[in-house]
């Protein structure tokens, strides 16, 4: 067997050397391609292939043909035959781990408890209550957008479901559609604003049946109302004149000795503004409509005033003393979190207690800072039948009005600009769409993935409004569909595996270096409870100590904290049975390696007959 | 040896004179304040030098040393400092964004506050950190000088001074001077307080006034009243403190480059000259440039409480010492001379630049990432796989040698095989270390992250650097690689290491080592690595001439 030329062909030394060199490059390219595009991606590309499973394999058989092919073994060769059989072993326990293995994630929300954990693989759940079906189908996961058929769920004779898009990275986008159902769903328009200088576009949507709605588009205010009544009609265009109109992100409240005084934000946003008979000045440094920790840091995930916060600074007027400068996060909707930056290093306080009042009309997300603006006031007709405007300049007089039709060019009366309602939808439904984006270089992998799901044979048809039929499913999200009057529910998620045992967090704490905010230490106190074997034991869990029970082992892998929410942490769980192949292997490989070199009785000999023919 | 380090200490102390215009003061009682800094409690002598150097570039200002300057800056009496130009932009396209002289590299805090185009650019960089993006060249230098600014800045206010002691320990946040303003707050007894402020106070006098009595008794007395009074014993040992300034201005790892210099030159003389005495005093040089670089690694060890490899500047001191510290072993198997002398040239190079390059190579020292603290197997794991670095750097001189008779002395087959003899020994060393470092490195990895192996860059990178040398070392068996071959890919392999090593880290950064990750530098490493894919390309030349004229023994090791 020895002697057949494929088996001299595996043993050769010329083929170790090419395959050595060519998992070499195939690694330099996969790190050039993890610098580019993310660890997911080279996973997905590289690591988790088969193919790269394939060289793994030639290398491994190139070793142990290269071993065999020299048998029997001398014991000079003993160095070569355990560095051969320990890398053997150390690929063996590495398959074992790919194959039976468990890498998980698991976050436990303080205070309670959870027993499944996360794989990295998505899945598509889908579930047929009244039939009893419940099929769980994985998905491949593409490192890049992917159309087509990407998997297909079977649902009985009648019915099939697609996946027919893939987006791996995504922000969620809300966008407006008709109403499948008449008469449902509030009025919504599509309009553009311009002049020669610009050119603006937002979509509204008029969500109160009796308030209108505001967004702020560039210099002007749009307001986008019903009109329930022929009274209500008159109203609207018989207006002339309103005071004018700043753009109101809301109010700051300093509390000082026990008076209140209110400064509007965006005023507040151009500069320091005075207050208490101008004794204290305030400036708000940044507005941020969804505050959200992130490594350590405020910021905003997004324009929506999800958690409105502003970071201000105050100041005693006219004092040349920085001392007496200070800055405050306040955040709306949480008045107790209200902070004092360096509070623990700085002693001296102004004394003054901020919190926040939102304005509390429509989307503030675009405000303008501070001028003031003209208004574009429309409005709809309750049956849906009429569509009329009104302008107003910054003075606050009415400059036109009067109906209008989607698509007509129309003067605003102020700053050259017109405005052109693209699109206008009586009935409408706000839906949310990803939209997919390119991977930026050194950002992590904490992206948004989405699915698009759509039934077998509908995709081509009923195309009418450029909307292909179907649903967007965002990770994590599960929708209930209708279908042929049947009640689905559908969820993309990724796999989840359900532990024997519950693990309850009881507080999850973060210790700082002295002095400064950075995070030293993070540990979690858990509790396992194990009903099955009447377990009930405390544990900590912190950085390099994991908690090992019932063949799993916890680690602490990161944690998340919002404003409002009870700290999340994330234990990365873990279930090796390479793991003693893996270590044994390496003991072998090491000591080969030792012998090899080192303990060669030759090689022992040339040192000393060198040493003395020296002397 | 007493003798030599003294020589050395007042050669460096030489550079820093005594302060001309304030004759007779002492700094170095305020030297010894302990000061919150950065998370670690340290003396103000370590703070200044750290400051002045991050702002300034430089270890002293115009005959001024660092306290003299901070003191200087803290009280800003008469508002000169604010006018001096010490901020250092060596950047030009940064300086030609916020409309700088391009020419000039240190301009005044004032002239800075307030520059319309580097609140654009940190603007542009605030929005990119918030996305997780990467920043680029102009973002980064335009982050460190805000940083230097708002240094600048607190130190001018007071509030960087940190050095009121919590009573609680030293790991409870301490106070700046500025509280001393409020009513209240601190944690001491009112008329502790205020006499201490008092005292403050009268120093500050001294010095404004250039009181040298005055200053040196009210600076001394605040070091007391700080530890006793203040305290209350819950402060750092004197003897900690002393040793941490001590090793600031003795600056081991500085004089080691040097006596590593001094080691090559006589090395040199005796290589050339053939006389005895020079051997010997190289050697002997070596092995106290060995002693004196192991002196400063162990304080270094002492001062911050852990081993010292966990940026790229403390990885360069280790790395280099141990190319040393091979090139000896080596020496001890073989007792050629020349394996020393290559050995120090890495050694010197590599701790010039560390000793040069602050803002790559950062040389203070600093709390670990929360991943890295207190865990045994980082600390074996970490060493054993510089130290194979260490062994294939010692590779890389005497392949360096080995190229080098091909270019100038290719038919001397006889050195050629001797020196890729050793060149090989010191290749064995290193594929044992990195290979046993490698799997240290998933043990770690599974200690604390919970898998062997993740596919991580770093790992990866290990792995392919371990990959060429084992590529290397079956390509000699295959017969692909004779003489010149086996030297040149061993030469090769090296810049597999210089990407795990840095590359990784500095040009990739992405991946779960980030901690180490840094910028700047490329300049210099690409530098590197065309001047030596030259000298290979000129040695292959020189050999294939030679081989023409006359047939050359390349076999690759000597006979026997």
């Amino acid at each position: 067997m020895f002697k057949t030329p494929v088996f001299k062909f595996f043993s050769s030394l010329k083929l170790a050397v090419i395959s050595i060199l060519l998992l070499a490059l195939v690694l330099t390219v996969a790190t050039c391609l993890e610098s580019l595009y993310g660890t997911r991606a080279v996973h997905v590309l590289v690591y988790g292939t088969p193919w790269f499973g394939g060289v793994l394999f030639m290398l491994g058989l190139n070793v142990l043909c290269a071993a065999l092919s020299r048998y029997p073994w001398k014991k000079s060769q003993t160095g070569f035959v355990l560095t051969h059989l320990g890398i053997i072993v150390l690929l063996l326990g590495a398959f074992v781990t790919q194959k039976f293995g468990v890498d998980a994630n698991m976050p436990v929300t303080e205070a309670s408890q959870e027993n499944e954990v996360t794989l990295n693989d998505f899945v598509l759940v889908a579930i047929d209550e009244s039939k009893n079906i419940k099929k769980e189908i994985p998905i491949t996961e593409s490192y890049r957008e992917k159309e087509g058929n990407i998997l297909s769920v079977d649902f009985g004779k009648e019915m099939k479901l697609l996946v027919d898009k893939f987006i791996p990275r995504a922000v969620a986008e809300k966008k407006l559609t008709a109403s499948p159902i008449g008469g449902m769903g509030p009025p919504a328009l599509k309009l553009e604003l311009f002049n020669s200088r610009f050119h603006l576009e937002e979509s509204i949507l008029a969500q109160h049946p009796s308030k209108p709605s505001e967004v702020n588009l560039g210099p002007a205010l749009i307001t986008f109302q019903v009109l329930n009544s022929v009274d209500e009609q008159n109203k609207f265009l018989e207006l002339k004149s309103t005071k004018p109109s700043a753009p109101s992100l809301g109010f700051v409240i300093a509390n000082v000795r026990g008076k209140e005084y209110r400064i509007p934000i965006s005023e507040a946003q151009r500069g320091f503004t005075a207050f208490l008979a101008g004794e204290y000045e305030v400036k708000v440094d940044e507005y941020l409509p969804y505050a959200v920790v992130e490594n350590n840091q405020l910021v905003s995930r997004s324009n929506e005033p999800v958690n409105p916060a502003i970071q201000l600074t105050v100041r005693k007027r006219a004092s040349s003393n920085p001392d007496l400068e200070e800055k405050h996060t306040i955040f709306a909707n949480f008045p107790e979190f209200s902070t004092l930056h360096g509070a623990h290093k700085k002693k001296t306080t102004l004394g003054i207690k901020f919190r926040m009042e939102v304005a509390k009309t429509g989307n503030t997300s675009l405000a303008l800072v501070g001028t003031q603006r003209g208004q574009l006031a429309l409005a709809q007709t309750s049956d849906g039948t009429k569509l009329f405007y009104r302008t107003q300049g910054k003075d606050g007089l009415v400059k036109a009005k009067g109906e209008i039709k989607p698509g007509v060019v129309t003067p605003t009366g102020w700053m050259d600009l017109q405005f052109k309602i693209q699109e206008w939808l009586p009935n409408a439904v706000e839906q949310t769409i990803p939209r997919s984006i390119e991977y930026i270089s050194g950002s992590g992998d904490n992206y948004l993935t989405a699915v698009h799901v759509v039934e077998a044979g509908s995709e081509s048809v009923n195309s009418k409004n450029g909307e292909a039929p179907g649903w967007w499913l965002f990770e994590g999200q599960g929708k209930l569909i209708n279908i042929a009057g049947r009640e689905i529910f559908i969820q993309f998620t990724r796999r989840r595996l359900t532990l024997p045992f519950f693990l309850f967090l009881e507080r999850f704490n973060i210790g700082t270096d002295p002095g400064t905010t950075k995070a030293a230490s993070y540990r979690s106190d858990v509790i396992v409870k194990d009903t099955q074997n009447g377990v009930e034991k405390k544990a900590d869990i912190s950085m390099n100590e994991p908690l090992k029970y019932g063949g799993y082992t916890f680690y602490q892998a990161s944690y998340s904290m919002e404003e409002g929410r009870p700290p999340v942490s994330v234990f990365a769980v873990n279930f090796d049975p390479g793991r003693q192949i893996k270590y044994l292997g390496s003991i072998i490989m090491v000591l080969g390696i030792l012998i090899m070199f080192y303990m060669n009785p030759h090689y022992l000999a040339l040192i000393f007959k060198r040493k003395g023919q020296q002397k | 040896m007493k003798k030599l380090v003294l020589f050395f200490i007042v050669l460096t102390s030489l550079s820093q004179a005594a302060p001309e215009n304030r004759p007779g003061f002492d700094f170095t009682s305020f030297g010894e304040i302990a000061i919150q800094h950065r998370g670690r409690v340290k003396p103000f002598d370590t703070f200044a030098s750290e400051s002045l150097q991050f702002v300034t570039g430089k270890r002293g200002w115009n005959d001024k040393g660092a306290i003299e300057c901070m003191v200087g800056w803290l009280f800003n009496f008469d508002r000169e400092w604010e006018n001096e130009e010490l901020v250092k932009i060596g950047y030009k396209p940064l300086k030609k964004e916020m409309g700088l002289d391009e020419e000039k590299n240190f301009f005044s805090y004032s002239q800075l506050q307030d520059n319309e185009g580097l609140r654009k650019v940190l603007k542009d960089a605030g929005a990119k950190s918030r996305n997780k993006e990467r920043l680029n060249d102009l973002e980064k230098k335009a982050v460190t000088v805000q940083n230097q600014l708002e240094l600048i800045g607190d130190i001018f206010t007071g509030q960087a001074l940190t050095i009121l002691p919590n009573p609680e320990g030293l790991s409870a946040n301490w106070f700046p001077i500025t509280s001393l303003n409020a009513q209240g707050g601190l944690p001491y007894a009112s008329d502790v307080t205020e006499r201490f402020a008092i005292v403050l106070k009268r120093a500050i006098e001294g010095f404004v006034n250039k009181d040298a009595k005055l200053w040196n008794e009210s600076s001394a007395q605040l070091v007391t009243m700080l530890n006793e009074d203040l305290a209350k014993g819950a402060y750092p040992e004197k003897k900690v403190l002393t040793r941490e300034i001590n090793y600031n201005h003795l600056r081991p790892f500085r004089l080691a480059w040097g006596i590593y210099v001094l080691g090559f030159v006589f090395l040199m003389v005796y290589i050339v000259g053939r006389k005895k005495i020079f051997q010997s005093l190289g050697l002997a040089s070596m092995v106290v440039g060995l002693g004196m670089h192991a002196y400063g690694f162990i304080v270094r060890c002492l001062i911050a409480g852990r081993p010292p490899v966990t940026n790229m500047y403390e990885s360069v001191i280790w790395v280099t010492w141990g190319c040393v510290f091979f090139a000896m072993l080596v020496w001890l198997a073989y007792r050629n001379s020349v394996i020393p002398t290559a050995a120090s040239v890495f050694a010197f190079v590599g701790l010039i630049l560390a000793d040069n390059l602050p803002l790559v190579l950062d040389p203070s020292i600093n709390p670990l990432e929360p991943v890295l603290r207190s865990n045994y197997w980082l600390t074996i794991h970490v060493l054993t796989i510089t130290l194979s670095y260490a062994a294939f750097a010692l590779s890389l001189c005497l392949g360096n040698v080995v190229m080098g008779y091909y270019v100038f002395r290719p038919t001397q087959t006889v050195q050629i095989q001797n020196y890729s003899l050793y060149m090989y020994r010191a290749m064995q060393i290193g594929v044992v270390l990195l290979a046993a470092g490698t799997i240290l490195g998933g043990v770690w990895a599974d200690y604390s992250w919970g898998r062997f192996w993740g596919w991580d860059p770093k790992e990866v990178w290990a792995l392919i650097a371990l990959l060429l040398y084992l590529a290397v070392l079956h390509g000699r068996f295959t017969g692909w690689l004779k003489g010149f071959g086996f030297a040149a890919t061993t030469v090769v392999s090296f810049l597999g290491v210089l990407m795990a090593w840095y590359g990784v880290n500095f040009v990739l950064g992405v991946g779960l080592h980030s901690y180490g990750f840094g910028s700047g530098g490329i300049g210099w490493v690409m530098g590197y690595v065309s001047l030596q894919v030259a000298f290979i390309v000129l040695g292959y030349l020189n050999y294939q001439k030679a081989k023409t004229a006359q047939p050359l023994d390349n076999s690759i090791f000597p006979k026997g």
